[in-house]
């Protein structure tokens, strides 16, 4: 399968700092990615060596089959890209930052940058710097959209934006993307917002992906199962590949899996026990049982 | 290698720099050819009171060519040219990194040398505009104000003059690769250059200063050929500047 991204191995070192530490993505082409982790936990450069704007320490990274490093002008002209912080010229107009844009790029769509700025609202003559936060990340999901993008990245794209704006913003991105089957790599620390659109995720704490999948995958998956035992627990079953961690509450048992969760279960209920119950996380719930995870490894 | 939508957007940035540099300069200009008739009644009169004043008066007004070219050149030009060189260049990058544009700008498909390269060709084109305007319209003055203007050597002191400042904008555009900010880029550059300027106090040292070839002074005073070398020697130091602050540019990260 030939991935609409993937890296191999990407680090970034700053000043000694081991801010990316050889993540390994791999992207379908068509998915909506949601890219989530904490601040400061590498996700804003990950995104930057993808695009070519930052050089990777070691690793190497491929988007559309383009070598983000040798190909970058190439890359960046198939796709959209959203920054966290839209600095754009304050003084440009609304209009005047479009007709900018669009002597960049070849396939520039002029009738769907007119179409974005009405759905969003957006009026041509008011110039950037009179534009509202909420406005100017609509201005660049416009921008981004208008030049027909096989794929858009997008750094923290509704962080700062009110519930309003945001699902403004997330509604028209995916009503833009499903169309042309648009692969959408998103990075955010909103988990309400991944979980209403992405349909892959990928965890990223402390410069290190954690965990990659779908997320139906991540859904089924990744769950908590409560289990009281008959008789003192099974050694053997307790280190079963899969059960993430296990937390003791008097004569029961919380274990976290991550995979095989059909097997697993299955043996849990041919073992003598008084309760067994599965519990489905939320996206909230895995986030976290990943970052306490972190924290003690730390 | 060239963005014609980055270009216009540059000189669109410039253009308030770029009408005030050339009515600045227009203004000194006309009122330094103006200035001639106004100065020779003044010599006249210092003749009874402040004879060696008079003297050097009287020298400076012997060649109207001569008096044009020191008030517009060594003086107007130079001096003016240098400060818009210095606005220009250090403000074309540091004032990108400084309010936070560099990332959308580099976000763009477009190479970091094709960057440095239409922002040095808006720049260096204002500039012009400016040297140029300001030079014609003062030539014009003084010639219908006192006919004789040489104006082939005129124009040939200004071409060198505008090479030189282009010089010092490539020059500066190191500094403007390296900083964040776009106000002490300038001011170290400023710095560094006031320093090598005095290079030319001294007559053995003063072909080491880039502004004593800008001048080409003794070429034009007559006791010299045109400075060729000059002229030569401030296109390489402009391409290595530019050289160089391609190589900082397209290495550094956003």
């Amino acid at each position: 399968m030939d991935f609409a991204i993937e890296t191999q191995g990407l680090s970034k070192v700053f000043n000694g700092r081991h801010v990316l530490k050889g993540i390994d993505l791999q992207v379908p082409p068509g998915s909506i990615f949601g890219f989530i982790g904490p601040n400061g936990a590498g996700k804003t450069t990950t995104i930057r060596l993808l695009l070519g704007l930052l050089q990777p320490s070691s690793g190497q990274a491929k988007v559309l089959g383009l070598n983000s490093q040798s190909e970058s002008i190439q890359l960046r002209s198939k796709v959209g890209y959203v920054a966290e912080e839209n600095h754009f010229y304050p003084w440009m107009k609304v209009e005047e930052l479009v007709r900018f844009n669009a002597g960049f790029y070849p396939r520039w769509d002029q009738e769907r940058a007119r179409k974005l700025l009405e759905m969003f609202d957006l009026q041509p003559g008011v110039k950037v710097r009179e534009l509202s936060k909420g406005m100017r990340a609509q201005l660049g999901l416009t921008l981004a959209l208008a030049h027909r993008p096989q794929m858009l990245i997008l750094d923290e794209p509704t962080s700062g934006l009110d519930p309003v704006w945001r699902r403004k913003f997330l509604q028209i991105l995916t009503q833009e993307t499903a169309d042309d089957e648009t692969t959408v790599f998103f990075s955010s620390h909103i988990l309400s917002d991944v979980e209403r659109v992405a349909d892959w995720l990928g965890i990223l704490i402390n410069g290190k992906l954690r965990a990659m999948r779908s997320m139906e995958d991540f859904k089924y998956n990744e769950r908590v199962v409560r289990v009281v035992f008959q008789h003192p627990a099974p050694e053997s079953l307790l280190a079963t590949d899969g059960i993430k961690s296990i937390q003791r509450q008097g004569s029961g048992y919380l274990l976290t899996i991550t995979e095989n969760f059909d097997e697993i279960y299955r043996t849990l209920e041919r073992t003598p026990h008084f309760v067994l119950e599965a519990v489905e996380q939320d996206l909230e719930g895995v986030f976290l049982d990943y970052a306490g995870e972190e924290e003690n490894d730390v | 290698m060239f963005s014609y939508s980055l270009f216009r957007k540059e000189l669109r940035e410039h253009r308030w720099l770029l009408l005030i540099g050339t009515l600045v300069l227009t203004a000194l200009g006309i009122f330094s050819a103006w200035s001639f008739d106004m100065l020779a009644m003044y010599g006249d009169m210092l003749q009874g009171f402040m004879p060696q004043l008079a003297e050097q008066f009287e020298q400076l007004l012997a060649d109207y060519n001569f008096y044009i070219w020191s008030q517009l050149h060594p003086k107007n030009l130079l001096q003016f040219g240098i400060v818009l060189a210095l606005i220009l260049a250090s403000t074309d990058l540091a004032g990108e990194v400084n309010r936070g544009s560099i990332q959308y700008l580099t976000g763009l498909p477009i190479s970091r040398r094709t960057i440095l390269i239409t922002k040095s060709a808006a720049g260096m084109l204002s500039l012009s505009i400016i040297v140029w305007v300001s030079t014609l319209v003062t030539l014009v003055t003084a010639e219908l104000l006192e006919s004789g203007i040489l104006w082939g050597k005129m124009l040939a002191a200004t071409a060198l003059l505008n090479i030189g400042l282009m010089a010092v904008y490539s020059f500066t555009l190191i500094f403007s690769a390296l900083g964040n900010d776009a106000v002490k880029t300038g001011a170290l550059a400023a710095a560094v250059l006031l320093i090598w300027s005095a290079a030319g106090l001294h007559p053995t040292t003063q072909f080491l200063s880039p502004f004593w070839h800008m001048k080409g002074i003794n070429w034009f005073m007559g006791t010299g050929p045109f400075p060729w070398l000059s002229l030569v020697g401030l296109i390489i130091f402009a391409l290595a500047s530019l050289y160089i602050a391609d190589g900082i540019f397209s290495k550094r990260e956003f």
